[in-house]
Formats: structure tokens, sequence, C-alpha cells
């Protein structure tokens, strides 16, 4: 007889069986069938709220491990040809950013006019305008 | 893919449908997955769990404790089946060693073998195991007609039973059975 996968076993006919009788009692006949198949109700009860409580951790786990890996996921932007230019071209690059910036509205006063007294800050400011797109990678004004 | 986390309230509601399972569901569930997870290396509270968990991760919309327990049931099933084909691909590359009863002085040295690649043959050794296990002559000849796959009009007309006789023997088959499985016989 050729294998046929899709055929119903007997042990999983049996146990479909099984689950359609056990949905059958409740209360007290429930509780009887149980001991009668060697089950003790109370254990059965215990078990089912432990592995909802670890079912529940798990799932969490599995949640914020999946926000890790999406984290890690999330490429920085490439600074380093930004990092090099020297501090006069890095305000000249700020210069043209803060023109654009002005004309189109896309920032707003407090962004444009934030502290950017040390070449740190100069760099932050231009870190995140290429995060938010306004300069490409080789620190040129996306258009 | 920001899409791939559940977001949180939903997770909430889903975890919030589990609690709501009255009792009665609770233990049907455990007593299903005890039973289901004879013949499989996890415990029948590992099989509960990984229901609950695909409960937990599925995207099946969250009705009434009865449609979240008919998932699990359902679950709890689907889980049984991966484990068990999972196996089977295992000894079928890998074979099975069976290690000789502890107890029994003149048990040789374990005998390892790689199992016939065969469902059917498998299944025919099961209906027999089953068959042995029941020593109920009725339960015996419903069992057998069934794992033939003969429908119920059939079985009655050639054993003679009318409906309230075979439920009776179908419902006394299935007491047996479930004590049997939960006694790891069959």
């Amino acid at each position: 007889m050729a294998d046929d996968p899709k055929k119903t076993t007997l042990k999983s006919s049996i146990l479909s069986d099984i689950a359609e009788l056990l949905s059958s009692l409740e209360g007290a006949e429930l509780d009887e069938f149980l001991r009668e198949i060697g089950e003790d109700p109370d254990k059965l009860f215990q078990q089912g709220k432990c592995a909802r409580t670890a079912a529940r951790l798990a799932h969490s786990r599995r949640r914020l491990d999946a926000a890790r890996e999406l984290l890690k996921s999330r490429v920085r932007p490439n600074m380093a040809t930004i990092l090099s230019l020297d501090l006069g071209q890095k305000h000249a690059l700020l210069a043209q950013i803060e023109k654009r910036a002005q004309q189109t509205g896309e920032m707003t006063l407090a962004a444009r006019n934030r502290q950017k007294d040390s070449e740190s800050d100069v760099d932050s400011f231009l870190e995140a305008c290429l995060m938010l797109g306004l300069i490409d990678e080789q620190g040129n004004l996306v258009e | 893919m920001h899409d791939e986390i559940a977001p949180m309230v939903e997770s909430g509601d889903r975890s919030a449908a589990l609690e709501a399972l009255s009792g009665d569901q609770v233990k049907r569930l455990a007593a299903y997955a005890n039973l289901c997870s004879n013949g499989l290396p996890e415990e029948g509270q590992d099989l509960l769990q990984a229901a609950y968990q695909r409960w937990l991760a599925s995207d099946v919309p969250v009705k009434g404790a009865a449609e979240t327990a008919a998932y699990l049931f359902g679950a709890i099933k689907s889980i049984r089946s991966n484990g068990f084909r999972r196996m089977r691909s295992e000894f079928a590359a890998f074979g099975e060693r069976i290690e000789p009863d502890q107890h029994d002085e003149e048990a040789e040295a374990p005998v390892e073998t790689v199992r016939a690649n065969s469902a059917a043959a498998d299944e025919t050794m099961y209906v027999q195991q089953v068959y042995d296990a029941l020593n109920d002559p009725e339960l015996q000849l419903l069992v057998l007609h069934q794992s033939e796959g003969t429908a119920r009009k059939q079985i009655q007309e050639e054993l003679g039973w009318d409906d309230k006789k075979y439920e009776a023997v179908q419902k006394r088959k299935l007491r047996a059975l479930a004590k049997l499985l939960k006694e790891g016989k069959i």
C-alpha cells in the first residue's frame, strides 16, 4: 500500500474524537472523566495556568528579540566623508542647509538656531540632517 | 520590518482572551495536551505552552472563549503532528536506538535500526497495538472497522447495532482509548 500523507491515521482520528468528547463534558462530569483516565483535575488546572504564564513570558521575549533585531538592522548613516571635511567646509555646508531650510520651511526655527558652537555640535547637527535626508553621505544638498 | 512586531494592544487582547478561558476549558486543554504528548519527547505542558504561544502570535480574530479554545485544540494537534513528522524524518535519516529494559537481566545491547520509511507499515502496527490493548471484543470490532475507513452506517449494518448501541460502544471506546493513551500503552 502506498503511503498517503493526507490519509487520517487511527491515532489522529482517536485524538480528534477525544477532543470532541472532552468538549462535550463539563463540571463534575468532566472531572469524573478526567479522574477515570488517571488525571487530577486540579493539577490540570494548575498545569494550564503555568503553561499560560510561560507562554506569555516566551512571547514577550520573542517580541523583545524581534525589536532588538530591528534596531540592529537599522543601518546608521555613514558620516565618514562629512566628518572628514574641515571645519570651514562644514560651516559652508551648514550655511547651505540653513538657507535651503529657510526657503522651504522644512526645518523649525528652533532647530535652525540650535547651538553649533563646537565642532561636535556641528557634527551632530550634520548627522541629524543626513538622517533626515537633507544632505547625502557626500555632504551634498539633496534636491 | 515594523509590522513583524505585534502591537502591544493587540497582544494584550490575545492575552486577555487566554485569561477568559473557563476552568473547564483550561482543564480540557491540559488533558488533551497530555494525551497528545504521548510518544513525543515534549511534555504535555510544553505542547500546551506552544499552543498558547501560537495563539499569542497569530492574527486570528479574538472572538469568544469557545473560539479561543477551539483554536488551541487545533494548535495542540497541529504541533503534535509536526513533532511526529520531525521524528519520522530524523529516524529515517539517522536511525533509531532502542535501549533495552534496564530491569530485564536477559536484555541485550541497544538495538540500532533505521526505521522503514513506510507510514502504512507504522499505521498497521499501531492498529494492531490498539486492537490488542483494548481487550474488549465490541471495542476491538469497532476500532478495526473504523481503521479501515468503513462508514458508520455500514458498520452498524454489519454488526447489527442500532444508533443507541453504536453511540454507547463509541463512547466506551473513547474512554478506554483515552485511558490507554494516558498510560502510554498506545
